[in-house]
């Protein structure tokens, strides 16, 4: 078994509720901070402890901290983002879910450690109900005296508000996420100025990822050294990993990164193998947006070293023949699944999803659709592929929030690994036909 | 579409919605926008008429503008009526890979209606969403504040007569059922 | 260390903050970079891409390809504005972008000034390579509206008017609806153009880039090659307007970006009521009224007739018996010519303008606090200050560019105090709305006063060093009853406390004042208490600061300037003083009269006293808007001579006894000043229509004819004559007035001046002066017997008497006069919206309909007096200020009863 740092009580009955988390040890690093370390010696702690942005960047969190501008007189922000909602991802529900304390007191630490004395957790709104959970143990926070005025008597205060969203991909982009906690349409800002800066309200603010929050609660515990003797290199500490698609055991997993991905998709402990016997075809393993990579990459990098589950192994290769970690949103394939038609749900999701802002991206991710729904109809023609290609590389990059790169890199990898799929499609429109209604519920079949 | 009952918070709601504004610092309380007009749609028949939006923006003392162009960008909220059940379908991604598109195609006939319609009885209106964050329960869908998960037809069968035996009106800022672990 | 940055490797200097786009346009030209979403007056939004360059942050290093509008110059940085990746890159985009275009160019209002069809061409787009998809070309166009119009399958998303409407008039009507592919420029709550609360000032319009929005005159359509600029004549504010014109006729009208004045802006009647000019009901020829008729004349006959009965007048009565009436409409050369025409030619002082009815308490007030009687600094001070006081006025209906530039400056956190009866749309914006009673604004400012001093919150400092009498002042200012002024004003004290210490407190604070100050029995003490304020808080002489009044009519300021009053003659010389009348005979070689003349409500009695026997008016409409109308109407009709010049048979012109058509701003040249006191250039943009003729022109034919001779009307000429009498335009120069004009005074060198009393006041020190409220004789009098209170406003859509505007399109957006009164005062009168209510003063009575409003507090009701129909000045009263004779129109006793 892995070392577990987040979900080590996950399975505890009563987790969920203030005193069986505070039995097991809960709310220690809001007291260790507060009674003992400074603010600056949190973030220094963070820094050491190498935590990189568990939301998909992987910034690292401690330099981020750092960046966060202090003028004298004006309130500083920190902002979780609970707006989970990158294809593939759903470990941050499962967390708040199960135990939304954990959340909660690595929100108090945090906010002490960047001196945010207001603080808000903006939660996607489809988790309405996963915000009721929050709203509950934060009011049996104030109720022991973990938030409000003058905590544990230190002087420090807080108070800790979560804000639901209303159904917008787009939200979970930190600028667009502060414009919606505006009441506002959830369109990106242009940067500079950065959050650190001008954040929430103008005011320098911190966003951080709900899972990199908890993740200062073990830093502040047992040291940032201890954090980072997990893992493997400069991927510290563990991740959690959203596994799903077509394998025995789909779930929320805690992984010291390090482990082999052939570990991951077929041990026991985790996904338990590829369901019904299949053969592996693919994997989408950081969220919908990065790179998709078939078995062969997947697996061992193009040097033929296993590929492990860390931001720099998964990465290795670049974008010609590796991905990213992103936000851990691991989605397998098997051997029957069509490529293109995988794609095209992806384009619809973005084309959805598009704020509507810069236009290579409103009017791009359209296109990508539209064209990638014409191959599906069987009318594609060999331009197509190229025009697709031509899209992408106009997307990637040219907007001013990250959605762009996230629509337009699973085009490139889609053509980059699997182009002779689409000719095929194009030249054999029939084929088409046997992949059209091939997702079947199991044990049920309805024309 | 007439409403059931006057546009006027009751004093309940009313007290909750001034708390929500003071919840940001002085001159920002728009900030409460989103989650007023969540439960606005919840309180007058699960969506937000024009009136409903004008009502909200002079309870906000904001301009009626400023929430139209809010509530426009934002998939939950509806801008033309819906049944009681609003049946939103996750599409994308695992819950496709896992059979969503059964679930739809079941989901209207049985319903007899199409995506983007609402029943004849005004019981229900089925809508395909974007991922929930429920990839690994696929095929899911919610309804309400609730996600059914792992679902198969023989489960959206039971759940659909349950909620038209129930006949109530489904509301993202309901009390959610309570769930497994 | 200057800082140095690349482009294409060549090093050029980079200021810090500069985006790389400006960066690129100040070295390597304008047009180097295309855009789509940016525009000069907004800023910068990043969404169309098409100003993508490649940059790399060392020599050789990777390039990555950024928006230049928004990102920062990078110290060091290597830009490449047009490699052939990015070349492909915008034309990749631009074909994006043209798949939800309608490819219909050639029959586009815009063809050929389109600026997406010249993003396109420039990115080399021949043909589009996707095939029909899902677009938005089946959108409907909104022609709805008299002015605006919008047909949204030409839209690209760019969202400039959005930001046009929020960023420029902050009127916030339009915006983005929906998202991503679906995300769609709405007007209101999803209506159209008429239905929505537009202003029409046009900003969204002028911004499109292409011809989502436009106009009804398709102004777009005109390239820049067939524009005239020239100064918009509606109001103090002095806009520049680009006219474009064809075969002699105005096609449509926008601001220019490089006005410093507006800045790219400017309001629905500078941008679209030009109509008037060439209007079927303009006068054409002279007339001269026959057993009762008129008839139109040779402009011979005319001068002939008004030179033989002016010398008959003259030699009969003395030349006191003939008066002149100037226009704050007309040029400066032109008012210059006037006053000289009467001092010189005729031999009087008889010459007023209609800044009495406006700002001639202003003039006074300031003058003898500060020494000059004008704006102490410029509009473009509202970036630097801290706080703005308005008092009586409503400039987002008035002025309506610097109104808008004020709620942006209050939306951006600076403090807005308010002093108005009225809940003017500007007390949305404001921290204070200090709604008081007509008439009792000098209350309130004294109660600042009061509130400053108990506070401690004087600059000691500026009071020791740069005024005088404070301690007097002090004195009385401590000894106010302040519970009688509280009940006097109806405003809480506590309030004007807390905007008082506002005031007080702010690092630079500057007041604004309107008519709603000046047109009072003290006007000229308020200003004076204004200044006060000013100068006990040591706001002056300095960015931010200042007392600014907003100057009503295009030249108000000019027509003072030129010596259009009867006590102060060209450059505010003093008539008392034998030297000026020396200095002015030397200058004219002419005897020059030395009793002081008639102030405008002066010649009234006077002709109602046979003192006065000929009037001559240009372009004023005294019958409609001078106050106590059947007073005005005797004191004309008893006149032997009543010349009157116009555009339009007025009503005042209906009662002379000869009409001079004049040429309206469009068909002349010449300069006005603004507010800000810049005098800017008028450029002629077509010929007169019909037989009119310069108004100077005509004085000049006059002069002539009267044997005084006079070169031609040309303002280079007059303007040089002019700078050798008044003493702060020494310096100015036709030729040097540039596109932006000077700011008076105009030292010898041509340097202007922005601000004014730096280091020290006009008159040395500034001159604390105390001045106790005194109720208005209109309320001791009548205020029993007419318990409320009417006060006279303009709106947005007209200008005054209307004589213009109400012959434009603007006479759709707003059609007729009516009353603002209370819900509970109309409940009490049993007075329902749109019903017809009499309002009676002591003077008499007329009949209106009533517009239920809560913008009015119980008691106090407004009205406008744009319309003839109702003939507002029918009740207003014949109390002027007590200094300047500024008649009173914003209290008039009255009551009120359904009809």
């Amino acid at each position: 078994m892995g070392k577990k740092l987040l979900l080590k009580n996950d399975h505890i009955t009563g987790i969920q509720g203030y005193d069986v988390y505070r039995r097991e040890g809960g709310y220690a690093s809001v007291e260790k901070a507060l009674k003992t370390m400074t603010p600056e010696a949190v973030v220094e702690e963070v820094k050491k402890s190498g935590l990189r942005g568990r939301g998909g960047a992987g910034f690292p969190t401690g330099m981020k901290w750092s960046f966060l501008a202090k003028p004298p007189g004006v309130a500083r922000y920190l902002v979780c983002n609970a707006d989970e909602s990158e294809p593939g991802t759903f470990k941050d529900r499962y967390l708040m879910e199960r135990i939304p304390h954990l959340l909660i007191e690595g929100m108090i630490t945090s906010s002490f450690a960047l001196g945010a004395n207001t603080s808000y957790i903006y939660i996607r709104g489809e988790y309405y109900y996963v915000a009721r959970i929050l709203e509950k143990a934060i009011d049996e926070a104030y109720a022991n005296g973990w938030l409000g005025q003058n905590i544990l008597g230190s002087g420090y205060s807080l108070d800790l508000y979560v804000q639901v969203g209303a159904g917008a991909y787009i939200c979970g982009e930190e600028t667009a996420l502060l414009e919606s906690l505006e009441g506002k349409r959830g369109n990106p800002r242009i940067k500079p100025p950065f959050p650190a800066v001008a954040g929430l309200y103008g005011c320098p603010t911190v966003v951080n990822n709900v899972e990199t929050i908890a993740a200062v609660v073990p830093i502040v515990n047992d040291g940032g050294d201890e954090y980072a003797k997990v893992g493997i290199g400069k991927s510290t500490g563990t991740k959690l990993i959203s596994a799903s698609g077509h394998i025995n055991k789909p779930g929320v997993y805690e992984i010291e990164m390090g482990i082999t991905v052939e570990d991951f998709i077929y041990s026991d402990e985790y996904c338990g193998g590829i369901r019904n016997g299949k053969k592996l075809k693919a994997v989408v393993a950081g969220g919908s947006s990065v790179p998709i990579l078939p078995a062969h990459l997947i697996l061992k990098t193009s040097a033929g070293e296993k590929r492990l589950m860390s931001y720099e192994s998964l990465a290795d290769g670049g974008f010609a023949t590796g991905t990213m970690l992103g936000s851990g949103g691991f989605i397998v394939m098997d051997e029957d699944t069509s490529i293109v038609k995988n794609l095209w749900n992806f384009t619809r999701f973005y084309h959805h999803e598009s704020c509507g802002q810069c236009s290579p991206c409103r009017e791009g991710t359209g296109w990508m659709e539209k064209i990638l729904h014409r191959i599906l109809e069987g009318h594609g023609s060999m331009s197509d592929v190229d025009l697709l290609w031509d899209i992408q590389g106009k997307i990637e990059g040219k907007t001013i929030c990250p959605l762009g790169d996230a629509a337009a890199w699973p085009v490139a990898a889609a053509i980059r690994h699997f182009r002779s799929e689409f000719e095929d499609y194009i030249k054999n429109p029939k084929n088409i036909r046997d992949v059209k209604h091939y997702y079947r519920l199991n044990n049920l079949v309805e024309a | 579409m007439a409403l059931t009952k006057e546009i006027r918070f009751n004093d309940e709601t009313m007290a909750l919605v001034q708390r929500m504004m003071k919840r940001y610092p002085e001159g920002k309380h728009k900030s409460a926008l989103i989650p007023i007009l969540h439960i606005a749609q919840a309180e007058f028949d699960g969506w937000l008429s024009p009136e409903v939006m004008d009502y909200v923006a002079s309870v906000m003392k904001i301009q009626p503008i400023e929430v139209y162009e809010v509530a426009s960008f934002y998939s939950m909220f509806n801008l033309k009526p819906v049944g009681k059940c609003l049946i939103e379908v996750c599409r994308t991604s695992s819950c496709w890979l896992l059979g969503a598109e059964d679930v739809i195609r079941h989901l209207e006939k049985k319903l007899n209606i199409k995506v983007g319609e609402t029943s004849a009885d005004g019981m229900f209106t089925l809508k395909t969403v974007e991922c929930l964050g429920s990839c690994g329960t696929a095929p899911m869908m919610q309804v309400g504040a609730d996600y059914y998960e792992n679902l198969n037809l023989e489960k959206v069968d039971q759940l659909v007569s349950r909620f038209k035996a129930e006949g109530k009106r489904k509301s993202y800022t309901d009390q959610p059922e309570p769930r497994s672990l | 260390m200057s800082k140095i940055a690349y482009i294409d490797n060549q090093p050029f200097e980079m200021k810090d903050g500069e985006t790389i786009l400006s960066f690129i346009k100040r070295n390597s030209g304008e047009d180097l970079v295309p855009t789509l979403c940016d525009a000069p007056n907004l800023d910068p939004y990043g969404a169309c891409r098409v100003c993508s360059v490649d940059v790399a942050l060392k020599s050789d290093g990777p390039v990555k390809a950024q928006a230049s509008c928004h990102t920062p110059v990078m110290e060091g940085s290597y830009i490449f504005p047009s490699t052939p990746r990015i070349t492909k890159l915008r034309k990749n985009i631009v074909e994006l972008v043209l798949t939800d275009h309608p490819l219909d160019c050639l029959t586009c209002e815009v063809n050929n000034n389109c600026e997406l069809q010249t993003v396109a061409a420039k990115v080399g787009i021949r043909d589009v390579r996707y095939p029909a998809g899902k677009n938005h070309l089946d959108k409907k166009k909104d022609l709805s509206h008299p002015y605006m119009t919008s047909d949204f399958s030409k839209c690209i998303n760019c969202a400039r008017c959005v930001r046009a409407c929020d960023e420029v008039q902050g009127q916030f009507v339009l915006s983005m609806a929906g998202r991503g592919f679906d995300s769609h420029i709405i007007k209101g709550m999803n209506t159209t153009f008429n239905e929505s609360d537009c202003v029409s000032c046009g900003a969204c319009a002028q911004a499109c880039p292409t011809s989502a929005i436009s106009d009804v005159f398709e102004s777009k359509s005109v390239v820049p090659q067939e524009k005239v600029r020239t100064v918009c004549t509606y109001c103090g504010v002095g806009c520049n307007l680009d006219v474009a014109v064809a075969d002699n006729k105005v096609k449509s009208i926008q601001a220019p970006f490089d006005a410093d004045v507006n800045e790219g802006h400017t309001c629905l009647k500078g941008r679209y009521a030009f109509s008037f000019y060439d209007h079927p009901d303009r006068l054409r020829e002279p007339m001269i009224k026959k057993n009762g008729k008129f008839e139109e004349v040779s402009w011979d006959e005319a001068y002939d007739f008004i030179a033989s009965r002016f010398t008959e007048i003259k030699k009969t009565y003395g030349p006191d018996y003939i008066a002149g009436i100037s226009s704050a409409r007309c040029t400066n050369e032109e008012n210059y010519l006037m006053q000289k025409f009467m001092r010189v030619v005729i031999g009087t002082n008889n010459i007023d303008s209609c800044a009495r009815v406006c700002h001639s308490p202003t003039a006074i007030g300031m003058q003898r606090t500060f020494g000059t009687g004008a704006a102490t600094n410029s509009i473009i001070d509202l970036q630097y200050t801290d706080c703005m006081m308005v008092i009586g006025a409503n400039p987002t209906a008035s002025h309506p560019v610097t109104g808008a530039k004020m709620k942006q400056v209050a939306m951006k956190g600076k403090t807005l105090i308010i002093i108005d009866p009225r809940k003017t749309e500007l007390t949305k914006y404001a921290q204070f709305h200090l709604q008081l009673r007509p008439g009792t604004n000098a209350a309130v400012l004294n109660m600042m006063l009061y509130y400053i001093i108990k506070e401690g919150l004087e600059d000691k400092a500026f009071i020791e060093s740069r005024t005088e009498g404070y301690e007097e002042f002090k004195k009385e200012i401590l000894a106010l009853n302040i519970p009688e002024l509280e009940k006097v004003s109806g405003v809480d004290r506590n309030l004007v406390r807390d905007a008082a210490v506002a005031y007080a407190s702010a690092k630079n604070a500057m007041s604004f004042h309107g008519l709603g100050v000046t047109e009072h029995s003290q006007g000229t003490f308020t200003v004076m208490l204004i200044a006060d304020l000013a100068m006990i808080t040591g706001n002056i002489g300095r960015r931010g600061v200042g007392v600014n009044p907003l100057r009503g009519q295009n030249n108000v300021q000019g027509a003072a300037d030129m010596g259009c009053q009867p006590y102060q003659g060209a450059g505010y010389l003093d008539l008392k003083d034998p030297e000026v009348i020396s200095k002015y005979e030397l200058f004219y070689k002419s005897p020059f009269p030395k009793e002081i003349g008639y102030k405008i409500p002066e010649m009234y009695d006077a002709s109602l006293n046979d003192r006065l026997k000929a009037v001559w008016i240009i372009g004023e409409d005294l019958v409609q808007t001078d106050p106590n109308t059947h007073h005005v109407k005797k004191a004309l009709e008893k006149l032997d001579l009543l010349i009157v010049q116009e555009l339009f048979m007025s009503e005042t012109a209906k009662m002379a006894h000869v009409i001079l058509p004049g040429a309206s701003f469009l068909e002349k040249s010449g300069t006005f000043t603004n507010g800000e006191r810049r005098i800017q250039r008028v450029n002629k943009v077509v010929d007169p229509v019909g037989n009119t003729k310069a108004d100077g022109q005509i004085i000049v034919d006059l002069m002539n004819k009267m044997g005084y001779p006079e070169p031609d009307y040309d303002p280079a000429v007059q303007l040089k004559e002019i700078s050798g009498i008044v003493p702060f335009f020494k310096g100015v120069k036709w030729e040097e007035l540039g596109i932006n004009g000077k700011q008076w005074p105009v030292l010898e060198d041509g340097s202007d001046t922005e601000i004014l009393h730096l280091d020290t006041f006009k008159r040395g020190k500034g001159k604390f002066i105390h001045n106790a409220f005194k109720e208005t004789a209109e309320i001791v009098d009548h205020g029993k017997e007419f318990p409320y209170i009417i006060t006279t406003v303009r709106e947005l859509e007209h200008y005054n008497s209307g004589v213009m505007t109400r012959r434009t399109r603007n006479s759709r957006i707003l059609k007729e006069d009516v009353l603002l009164i209370n819900p509970e005062d109309a409940r009490k009168n049993s007075i329902g919206d749109g019903e017809l209510v009499t309002v009676e003063s002591a003077r008499g009575e007329i009949v209106i309909k009533a517009k239920i409003s809560d913008e009015m507090k119980s008691g106090v009701m407004s009205t406008t007096f744009h319309f003839p129909e109702i003939m507002m000045n029918v009740i207003t009263s014949s109390i002027s200020d007590s200094e300047a004779k500024c008649p009173e129109y914003k209290v008039v006793a009255c009551r009120i009863r359904k009809k």
